[in-house]
Order: structure tokens, then C-alpha cells, then sequence
């Protein structure tokens, strides 16, 4: 199938909305999203970006029935590790139901890391829920490490109340 | 005890890096530490900073939330850290942590698609 990765630009916050809730939707978390295009073109495509994207998209002739070409996204932005320098670490990774399977995740992934080689960074980070067991055989299939499963790191959150708590202390 | 809070500055990489080393002893891991203060000083202290050091900046720019990985053995910091409201989100949502690095991570970048 015929597919193209590009960067992401401001008109493709509409698209990328659209997918951020399909994905939540598969994540069973549909009313966690409060980001709205308007937020992710402030805040993606404003002087100091707080992340990047990019869109995998098909010719007009593969479009879905809604009409759609743009049909799979990664958002990304710089992080840091204190042992190990420059890192990226990958927001979201998303390819829509019907076009799964012919390798535009696999781009998609492929072309972040690229960039992270480009920008010095020496680890790809992210996150899969443990009973997303077709994404867990996926990535352990492209080489990586589960992070938590074998060093025993857990993700902490702080947010909401608890989080303006903190900061007054 | 008389202490203060303030941002770091560039003179202040030699001292963090000496304390990234003490957390990493202590994170049983101190043959995981590979930067020195030099990089610290290059990607905390140009033009477009990778990184901030203040819990401060997470209210200045209007942050949703602050995130962090702790050890599961760790029971002292993971005790701290719920008693400050963090949730586990490994325990109660099932996250997992998941890293590209060294060979993988060239392996990967090797087979995008070319421009």
C-alpha cells in the first residue's frame, strides 16, 4: 500500500485531534482527552513547541469513506535522562483500524528514531498499557525493552488538585 | 534546618552531576550513568534548553500534570510520593515504561522510510 511520512504542520491539528480521541477510544480512555485542536496548535506550533508530530498519510485513491488521507500520526518531544543524555520520547503512536498491518506503524516508529539519532538523543522512550498485547509483541519485536518489566521502574503521576498542592508548598 | 530553593546555573553542573551519581548508587544502577557535567552544561544551558529545574516553572507554564518513574523496591520515595498525591499509574492502569536504545535504536532509525 502506498503511504507517505511527513512532518506535521499547523492544518493538520483537525486530523490529529481526530485520531488522538480513535486512539483514546482503543485505550478505553476516551474521557481522559481535554486537549482540543485549538490547544495542540499553540502548543505544537508556536515559537518553543512542547512536542512535534508527524501524519502518515495515503493518495486520494486509498482515502477512508469519511474521506480522510491522513490516517496515522506520532507525536514526539525532547526529554532528558541524567544517565544517558539527549533523549525523545514518542507521546503517541497511532494507525487507523483498517490501515494496520502494512507497516505504516513500523514508519512511523522508524522515522521518529531517526530523528532522535539526528538530534543526538541515545533513547526512544514510551509507554503501552500491559493488556495491549498486540502493540507489547509489536514493540518487543522491533528490539525494544520494557523498562518497567525488567528494571522495575513504575510512572507516576501528579496532577489535578494534588499537583497545584505541590507547587504551593 | 535552613535551606533554600533556586535555579540552577551553568556553575552548577559539576554538582549535579556529582549528585546524578549519588541517585544512581543508590538506584543500584551507577554503571548506567554515561554523561558527564559537560553534557549537562551543553543541553541544560544553551540557546534552547532541553531541560528546567524548578517545580516552580511547572505552575509558570501552565502544566497539567508532572510525571516521574520510581524503583518498586524504592518504598521510602514511593511512599513520599503518593503522600504527595501522585498516583501509580503502573499499578492502576497498567503503563509500562518502554525504551529504544543503543543497537535497537540504530536498527530502528535504519529502516525509515527515506525522504
Amino acid at each position: 500500500m502506498d503511504f507517505s511520512i511527513r512532518a506535521a504542520n499547523l492544518d493538520d491539528c483537525k486530523d490529529i485531534a481526530r485520531m488522538i480521541m480513535e486512539l483514546a477510544e482503543y485505550e478505553k480512555v476516551s474521557d481522559h482527552v481535554k486537549v482540543t485542536q485549538k490547544d495542540l496548535e499553540q502548543d505544537g506550533f508556536s515559537k518553543n513547541p512542547f512536542f512535534h508530530g508527524i501524519i502518515a498519510e495515503v493518495p486520494e485513491q486509498h482515502k477512508t469513506k469519511e474521506g480522510y488521507t491522513e490516517i496515522g500520526y506520532a507525536l514526539y518531544f525532547y526529554a532528558y535522562s541524567s544517565w544517558s543524555g539527549r533523549a525523545i520520547y514518542m507521546e503517541d503512536l497511532y494507525v487507523m483500524p483498517e490501515f494496520r498491518g502494512k507497516g505504516v506503524g513500523k514508519a512511523l516508529m522508524s522515522k521518529v528514531a531517526q530523528l532522535a539519532l539526528a538530534a543526538g538523543c541515545h533513547q526512544l522512550n514510551f509507554t503501552v498499557l500491559n493488556w495491549n498485547k498486540p502493540s507489547m509483541d509489536f514493540y518487543l519485536s522491533q528490539g525494544c525493552f520494557d523498562v518497567t518489566g525488567t528494571m522495575g521502574y513504575h510512572c507516576m503521576r501528579c496532577e489535578g488538585e494534588a499537583l497545584e498542592h505541590l507547587a504551593q508548598l | 534546618m535552613n535551606f533554600k530553593i533556586r535555579r540552577a546555573a551553568k556553575e552548577d553542573c559539576k554538582d549535579i552531576s556529582r549528585m546524578i551519581m549519588d541517585l544512581a548508587i543508590y538506584e543500584k544502577m551507577p554503571d548506567q550513568v554515561k554523561i558527564s557535567h559537560e553534557e549537562l552544561e551543553r543541553d541544560g544551558f544553551c540557546q534552547n534548553p532541553l531541560f528546567e529545574s524548578l517545580l516552580s516553572k511547572v505552575a509558570e507554564k501552565q502544566c497539567v500534570r508532572l510525571q516521574l518513574s520510581v524503583l518498586n523496591w524504592n518504598t521510602p520515595s514511593r511512599d513520599f510520593y503518593a503522600a504527595k498525591g501522585a498516583q501509580d499509574l503502573t499499578v492502576t492502569e497498567g503503563w509500562h515504561a518502554i525504551r529504544f536504545d543503543g543497537q535497537n535504536l540504530d536498527n530502528l532509525a535504519n529502516e525509515a522510510p527515506k525522504d
